[in-house]
């Protein structure tokens, strides 16, 4: 099986974010990781080539700096990379759908594609329904179960309320991945140098035959989320925190 | 938020919340501590939480077991659990010269009454399955050493600091600090101000920065340290007890049990300093790119000797900054020139310590005076030469070396030189082997040109435990000394000019000498603390009834000024002066020392008219001089204190002069062989804080019918009920390695006392210790036995001094 990952380089979710100018951010020393339902992705990808023979390809649209990322899912096991380079640090979700598209078609015809369900920096949602429509291929997002029986894709979807949707999808097809479709694996050390050899190709945006590299969406302004702030001590045993805890919840947060 | 209290303390990582915590438990009222995000948000987040015994220092020892003993207690007494599991730890060796360390270790350890073990491969495979011992020749096993979770502990002593009474405010950035005329602070904050009596910079990462607020530049930058959590490893997860920590140094790696699986540590070679010109204040609590590739050496490292880490994912990587300084042990204790301003920062093993250093430096506070000599630690080791630039170069030099075999006779090559004397190329081009004192390039001996392979490029000491291959040319320094006539530098000196119409009652309070009542006598003056121990070391001339000249040791020069300094009257009565810059000292030691001065000065250097222990102004050449007729090495010799800028000058002239003598120039090593032959002190080896000098062959100082001075009800009350340890001279049947300190002294298998330092002396060709020992085991002829590296050997008493008891050279 011929597979693609498409993996996005993401801030660390628990990185401290400073704005940089209207629309950007110091992107400079944060810590980047490979966008957590990716690695689903990869995983599954890295175990279906295990057992049925196979390569693993990582797609990514990003920086030149999103290449750690790459390396970090070829120490999982993938085998190569490709990585479409842009400048800017947000591009939006159809032109990297198009990106994505050119660089998994100029490199072959896929067997399966995955994503993730969705970004955790951008949480469009959007990518992955973008790029199955233009590699004219049928997609099930938010999958957490997989097994492939004779040409076609057996996947579990939850739908909510603890209910969960089968459906049936001739492959080729796009699965957008989500929690609970594996445990990714830990890279290992010499899986990790061995990823340093790795072959990643590096294709320039710009070169792409793209009608217009332009995002159809711009960022006009970001601003950092308010900061919370005053942590509140919940006192006395264990049954009293617990029941002023979901007295806060519900009467002063209401997110119950 | 209060604006008044007794501390503030800047910081909530361990090591504040720790201070916090004992001030308050110990019965300060109005402890504030300020916190500019939440606590361990600096570099406690990331500390891998190992605590153990170990550290290549005595008294730091002491404050890792202090901690131990803290964290043990502090889930029970605060009702927060603190992570503690009692794991042991191994510290293994894999060549001579740590095992060498570790037999250090074992007899250090001892003295302090801990269980340590030496361990074979054998026997540390048995303790830790997963550890392949190819390669090993053994190693130290603490059977109580443990690990805490870092953040936990933390939360404990918050917790506790607040039940005592300790505000704790969290999210409240210092902004600046002051102080009043009136000697109290004033902490600035984005919150307000509050004013204090005491202040604490436990700022970690920031310390630097809050040093800054207050004039201060301290030597501390934080490189990004690393340490990997492996995914859940079955072997690991079977167990029913917990693997030991497993410190690896001759690879650079540490282990550790986490839950279900290991974290492995490391100090690589090419540690990466982080922030280095100062760290933002808005950083908090966030992860910093691991860089594997630099790590990867170490990583290998940690797989041969753990194999199983090739086969186990990582989990976790994780990267952040911890705080270094030169030599990587922390900045602690008062802050010089400052009243009332206390250190506590540039830890890189803030959790070990944490527990300890909060009991310690509250106990220090509270009551002027530190429970056990800190010196180690002390922020006052480093000199201004100590700045940033250095910093940066010398940092970079320890990281990697941070697990390197500690050894006594090493002296690192980064960042020097420093501070040289005018005559630095001289002593380069007769083949100096330099060591590095407080900043101070100083000749610790001279070998032969062209021999062992020295020459002018290579000159080099091994570093060793055993006697190294400077043994042979220090014994020549020490007989050329005796016999003949030789030069040592001593322009470290740490000079102090004390001069006013106050001056003489003034010093007569500060030493509990009789300070000189003869224009050019000499006597040697030791400061004490309040409680009557040992606080400084300091000779004082008297050049007329308004003015003296005080010298004490060059490393304890910031320390000694900060104390004269701290007790000078505000009335303007006494003036100080510090000339350490401005005058240099070549001692001329020997013999023929008197002959060779003849030829140069104009002036009678006779014994008659110049005699021992006086101090006159002479030429010598074209320099006029203060010279003081006496010495540390027990010779005939001068003291030549002189302007630096007219060193070379002097030097030429004596070395000239003394040509026809066979004048040479003696080196550090010889000069503290022959120092232990006549029993002289050594400051913070026999001087130090549990020491008065009642116990010592310096009990004559002690002068109880002069009116009262620092220390002199300390002194009193242990005149009274009697001194709990004496002073001893040991000759010890050493072969090959010297008792350096720190060695326990057993009689008939019960541990008697401690050696304060000792090495070979090359005059009576014995090896000596000097040591404390419960009094009744003091009188000459007593035998026992000093362990050395893990080895009993044979010792004696010996009256003091071995060389000259009558002191006939000297003053001949």
């Amino acid at each position: 099986m011929k597979i693609f990952v498409c993996v996005k380089h993401v801030p660390d979710t628990a990185a401290s974010i400073k704005l940089a100018g209207d629309t950007g951010f110091d992107d400079s020393e944060i810590k980047f990781i490979a966008s957590p339902y990716d690695e689903y992705g990869m995983e599954e990808a890295v175990s279906l080539v295990e057992k049925e023979g196979g390569e693993v390809v990582i797609v990514t649209v990003g920086k030149d700096t999103a290449v750690t990322t790459i390396r970090s899912a070829l120490a999982m096991g993938a085998d190569r990379g490709i990585l479409v380079k842009t400048d800017s640090q947000f591009i939006d979700s159809s032109l990297t759908a198009k990106a994505l598209k050119f660089a998994i078609e100029q490199d072959g015809e896929p067997d399966l594609v995955f994503t993730g369900k969705n970004s955790v920096d951008t949480e469009s949602f959007q990518t992955q329904y973008r790029l199955a429509k233009q590699l004219g291929l049928p997609i099930a997002n938010e999958v957490s179960s997989l097994s492939i029986d004779s040409g076609n894709a057996i996947i579990e979807r939850e739908i909510g309320s603890g209910e969960k949707q089968v459906i049936q999808i001739k492959l080729p097809c796009v699965i957008g991945a989500d929690r609970g479709l594996n445990e990714p694996r830990y890279p290992k050390f010499p899986a990790i140098m061995k990823a340093k050899k790795k072959e990643i190709k590096e294709i320039e945006l710009s070169s792409l035959d793209l009608n217009d590299t332009k995002s159809i969406v711009t960022i006009e302004k970001l601003e950092l989320a308010p900061e919370r702030s005053g942590a509140k001590m919940i006192e006395g045993s264990v049954d009293e925190q617990a029941a002023r805890l979901v007295e806060i919840l519900k009467l002063e947060e209401k997110v119950l | 938020m209060k604006t008044n209290a007794r501390a503030v303390i800047i910081g909530g990582g361990a090591i504040g919340v720790s201070i916090a915590y004992h001030l308050a438990k110990y019965g300060w009222k109005d402890v504030v501590l300020i916190e500019k995000h939440e606590l361990t948000s600096g570099s406690t987040w990331m500390a891998a939480g190992n605590v153990s015994f170990y550290h290549p220092s005595y008294y730091c020892t002491q404050v890792n077991m202090k901690s131990i003993e803290i964290f043990k207690q502090l889930e029970q007494e605060t009702g927060q659990p603190t992570g503690w599991h009692t794991t042991g730890s191994i510290r293994t060796a894999d060549n001579p010269d740590r095992m060498d360390e570790l037999g250090y270790y074992y007899s250090m350890n001892r003295c302090l009454g801990l269980d340590v073990n030496f361990v074979t491969p054998e026997e540390m495979g048995k303790l830790h399955p997963l550890m392949n011992t190819d390669g090993l020749l053994g190693g130290l096993y603490w059977p109580d050493d443990g690990d805490v979770d870092p953040n936990s502990m933390t939360q404990a002593m918050a917790k506790g600091a607040r039940k005592y009474g300790a505000e704790l405010n969290l999210h409240t950035l210092v902004t600046g600090i002051k102080q009043k005329k009136n000697d109290e602070w004033v902490v600035k904050t984005d919150k307000g101000d509050i004013t204090c009596e005491f202040v604490v910079n436990a700022a970690g990462l920031w310390a630097p920065e809050v040093s800054k607020m207050v004039g201060l530049e301290i030597p501390s930058i934080a490189i990004a340290h690393t340490h990997i959590l492996y995914e859940t490893i079955n072997s690991v997860e079977q167990r029913d007890t917990m693997l030991p920590l497993v410190r690896d140094p001759d690879k650079s790696v540490y282990l550790r049990q986490e839950m279900d699986s290991l974290i492995l540590g490391m100090y690589e070679a090419n540690g990466q300093q982080w922030k280095k010109n100062g760290v933002p204040w808005d950083y908090a609590q966030e992860e910093l790119n691991p860089d594997i590739d630099n790590i990867a050496d170490c990583i290998e490292a940690g797989m041969e000797r753990f194999p199983i880490l090739g086969d186990t994912g990582f989990k976790h990587v994780t990267a952040g900054p911890i705080t270094y300084t030169p030599n990587g042990d922390p900045l602690v204790g008062p802050a010089a020139p400052l009243k009332n301003f206390f250190q506590a920062c540039g830890y890189s093993f803030g959790i070990t310590q944490a527990g300890g250093i909060g009991h310690y430096l509250a106990g220090w506070m509270m009551n002027g005076e530190p429970e056990i000599d800190l010196w180690h630690v002390d922020s006052r080791r480093f000199g201004s030469h100590a700045n940033w630039a250095y910093n940066h170069e010398k940092i970079a030099d320890i990281y990697p070396r941070l697990y390197s075999t500690f050894f006594p006779n090493e002296f690192r090559d980064a960042a020097r030189p420093n501070r040289t004397s005018p005559i630095y190329e001289y002593q380069k081009a007769a083949n100096a082997v330099f060591g590095d004192y407080y900043g101070w390039e100083c000749p610790n001996y001279f070998p032969p040109q062209g021999k062992d392979n020295y020459n002018l490029k290579v000159t080099r000491e091994t570093p060793s435990w055993r006697r190294s291959n400077a043994f042979e040319h220090v014994g020549n320094e020490c007989r050329h000394a005796m016999n003949k006539v030789g030069i040592i530098d001593l322009t470290r000196f740490a000079k102090t000019k004390i001069s006013g119409s106050g001056a003489l009652s003034w010093l007569n309070n500060m030493t509990c000498q009789k300070v000189p009542t003869k224009d050019g006598a000499i006597a040697l003056s030791p400061m004490l603390d309040h409680n009557g121990n040992f606080k400084s070391d300091m000779t004082i001339t008297r050049v007329n009834e308004e003015e003296f000249f005080c010298v004490t040791a060059s490393v304890g020069k910031k320390h000694d000024q900060h104390w004269l300094l701290e007790n000078l009257p505000s009335d303007d009565s006494v003036k100080m002066e510090d000339l350490t810059y401005k005058m240099g000292c070549l001692v001329l030691v020997g013999p023929d020392s008197r002959k060779v001065l003849e030829k140069i000065t104009y002036g009678d250097v006779s014994s008659e008219a110049f005699k021992f222990s006086t101090s006159r102004e002479i030429y010598v050449s074209r320099a006029k001089c203060r010279i003081n007729r006496m010495n540390y090495v027990g010779e005939l010799g001068f003291e030549i204190f002189h302007s630096i800028e007219q060193q070379i000058t002097v030097y030429n002239a004596l070395m000239e002069a003394g040509k026809e003598f066979d004048i040479k120039l003696i080196g550090m090593h010889a000069m503290d062989s022959m120092r232990l032959e006549k029993g002289y002190l050594a400051w913070k080896s026999e001087m130090n804080v549990h020491h008065t000098p009642l116990e010592t062959n310096v009990d004559w100082t002690v002068k109880l019918d002069k009116d009262d001075f620092i220390g002199k009800q300390g002194v009193q009350k242990q005149k009274d009920e009697g001194i709990p340890l004496k002073l001893v001279c040991l000759v010890v049947e050493a072969t090959d390695s010297d008792p350096w300190g720190y060695n326990p002294i057993f009689k008939d298998g019960k541990k008697i006392g401690m050696t304060s330092s000792g090495g070979y002396g090359h005059r009576i060709e014995k090896s000596i210790a000097m040591g404390y020992v419960k009094p009744e085991f003091s009188s000459a002829g007593t035998k026992m036995e000093v362990e050395i590296l893990g080895r009993a050997c044979e010792a004696q008493v010996e009256a003091m001094p071995l060389y000259d008891p009558e002191n006939k050279k000297m003053k001949s």
